[in-house]
């Protein structure tokens, strides 16, 4: 197999085909902190995209319940498992925080690439460790991830005696989508040649003229994101709403600038934040300090990919949830962890002033600007460890700019406010 | 006795209550999952200051937390209580404050040239 460069895992690894990269790539930070699974962005795709004969399965965008749950189920413990049985005790993480080439650190195991050939049970995956969904798995999203619920009754009262006991612990929501991968494990898989990614944008597509149906990409895809249509016979996944990409909807996009995609604009929760980052012939980011993307993800550190051990350099990255046990993330997001969470418990100015722009509005931001203001305020807030620190708060205003350089959205962070508390009503 | 009393003779039976006999490796009944430890407390004070964060005040980040359909901050409520996740709320925003931010979109779908404040 080819040799190429993967930033994520911090070292070269073996794919399929040698290395090709677009001009620029689709990409994504998640704010899971902030995200209340109201589904928006689920219905958001499903009414664009999936609502046909055959496609009642196919959830392209999914909020899950992590870790009870998952979309088809136990999509990612199955894969963690097929790969610590093809390398016991090796899926191991060394050096965190390294330099610019190796942000995480370097992961020593074998990616799904790499483990393909050690694997025992998967005689089917030649080129890619992986496994097929069974019907069960793809039946219904959110199967045991949340409780039921209802009233709580009375003893005695009527429907009392039905209710059962409900978890105590912390859990979070988890959001996906196709990540569109710099080295997709469906591309990789797929005997048919039938997917590709786009040279202006790295969207990855199927051909529905080459796809077979083989569902190589299904089994593949270590995010299970390619799904396939029964009532078609070919296999299809998210598309990244590219026609939103590509700027051409006249009514909401009339100067052609590239618009977010339909999930992203829906959430009303303001987690998401979307954009086309510049790529270079290694197939890392190039450097582009003015955009937010890259701000947040290669400069600071602060969203991480989804499972990067498995070796497909996802464009999909997480800002992870604070309350959260770090072994759980680490094995989720990879070894930086604890510094983005460090980071992100308190924000200093600049990252205050970025994390304003998700979700301010539809157009994909390329630039941002801050403009500097006077501090306004001490807050004290709590930090990872539990532990108080004080957070500086800055009258500073972010500027966000389209692709054409055009000013599309400026925020102000303002002086907060406090409500006085009832037993200080007349304190003054 | 009629025929749906009596199984089929071919059909093995259980020994016992189903609850004695031996689990098997396939068993539906059997517990894969367990527990992972976590504190529910940290989890309430971090979800509270983030809604603060994004401006939300008191009132509304309460709301959040009557829904059932909104089972983070619902399970939050079950374990600590109605009062308890008020007085959680109270303290958290009285320590870091609810932020204001002031928004205006350019040429934007969304509006066209309109300043509204978000907060309280």
């Amino acid at each position: 197999m080819p040799k190429v460069h993967n930033w994520q895992i911090g070292r070269e690894m073996a794919y399929p085909y040698e290395g090709s990269y677009p001009e620029r790539q689709f990409a994504f930070v998640f704010n899971i902190n902030r995200c209340i699974a109201c589904q928006t962005c689920t219905m958001a795709c499903k009414s664009t995209w999936t609502f046909s004969k055959g496609q009642e399965h196919m959830w392209w965008n999914n909020v899950e319940t992590k870790p009870y749950g998952g979309y088809p189920q136990g999509w990612d413990s199955k894969l963690l498992q097929m790969l610590e049985k093809a390398n016991p005790g090796g899926q191991r993480w060394s050096g965190a925080n390294g330099p610019e080439q190796a942000p995480y650190g370097e992961f020593d195991g074998k990616t799904i690439f790499e483990a393909a050939g050690r694997a025992t049970d998967s005689p089917s995956a030649q080129r890619v460790l992986g496994y097929l969904p069974t019907d069960t798995d793809w039946s219904a999203p959110n199967m045991h991830e949340e409780v039921a619920s209802g009233p709580v009754m009375a003893p005695g009262e009527y429907g009392a005696s039905a209710q059962l006991p409900e978890h105590k612990v912390w859990f979070f929501y988890m959001q996906r989508l196709c990540n569109h991968c710099t080295y997709p494990g469906c591309l990789g898989a797929c005997p048919r040649k039938a997917i590709y990614k786009r040279p202006e944008d790295g969207v990855v597509l199927i051909d529905q003229q080459r796809c077979r149906g083989y569902r190589k990409c299904v089994e593949g895809c270590p995010y299970k994101k390619s799904m396939y249509r029964p009532t078609t016979r070919v296999s299809e996944k998210c598309i990244a709403c590219y026609p939103r990409l590509e700027g051409k909807d006249p009514e909401l996009s009339p100067d052609g600038a590239p618009l977010e995609t339909r999930c992203m604009t829906a959430c009303v929760g303001k987690i998401r934040l979307q954009g086309l980052v510049a790529m270079n012939d290694s197939g890392e980011w190039a450097p582009d300090p003015g955009n937010p993307l890259y701000f947040l993800v290669r400069e600071r550190r602060i969203a991480l990919p989804l499972y990067p051990q498995f070796g497909t350099s996802p464009n999909g990255f997480y800002i992870p949830p604070r309350w959260v046990p770090r072994p759980y993330l680490e094995q989720m997001f990879g070894p930086g962890v604890e510094a983005a969470i460090e980071q992100y418990s308190c924000p200093d100015r600049d990252l205050l002033a970025v994390l304003q722009l998700f979700r301010a509005q539809q157009q994909i931001l390329f630039n941002y600007k801050i403009e500097r203001g006077p501090k306004v305020a001490e807050l004290e807030v709590t930090m990872p460890d539990g532990s108080k620190k004080t957070q500086e708060i800055w009258n500073d205003t972010v500027v966000g700019y389209n692709k054409l350089g055009k000013e599309v959205v400026r925020t102000t962070v303002e002086e907060p406010t406090f409500e006085r508390l009832d037993t200080h009503l007349n304190s003054i | 006795m009629s025929a749906h009393d009596q199984p089929p003779p071919s059909e093995p039976q259980p020994e016992g209550h189903p609850k004695n006999r031996p689990i098997e490796d396939a068993d539906p009944m059997l517990l894969t999952a367990e527990p992972v430890d976590g504190d529910p407390e940290l989890m309430l004070t971090s979800l509270v200051e983030e809604f603060a964060r994004q401006g939300l005040g008191a009132d509304h980040i309460m709301k959040l937390f009557e829904s059932p359909y909104f089972q983070a901050t619902w399970g939050l409520r079950q374990l600590f209580g109605e009062e308890g996740v008020r007085t959680r709320i109270e303290a958290t925003l009285a320590r870091c404050g609810v932020m204001r931010y002031r928004t205006t979109h350019g040429s934007s779908p969304d509006t066209t040239g309109d300043t509204h404040a978000e907060g309280p």
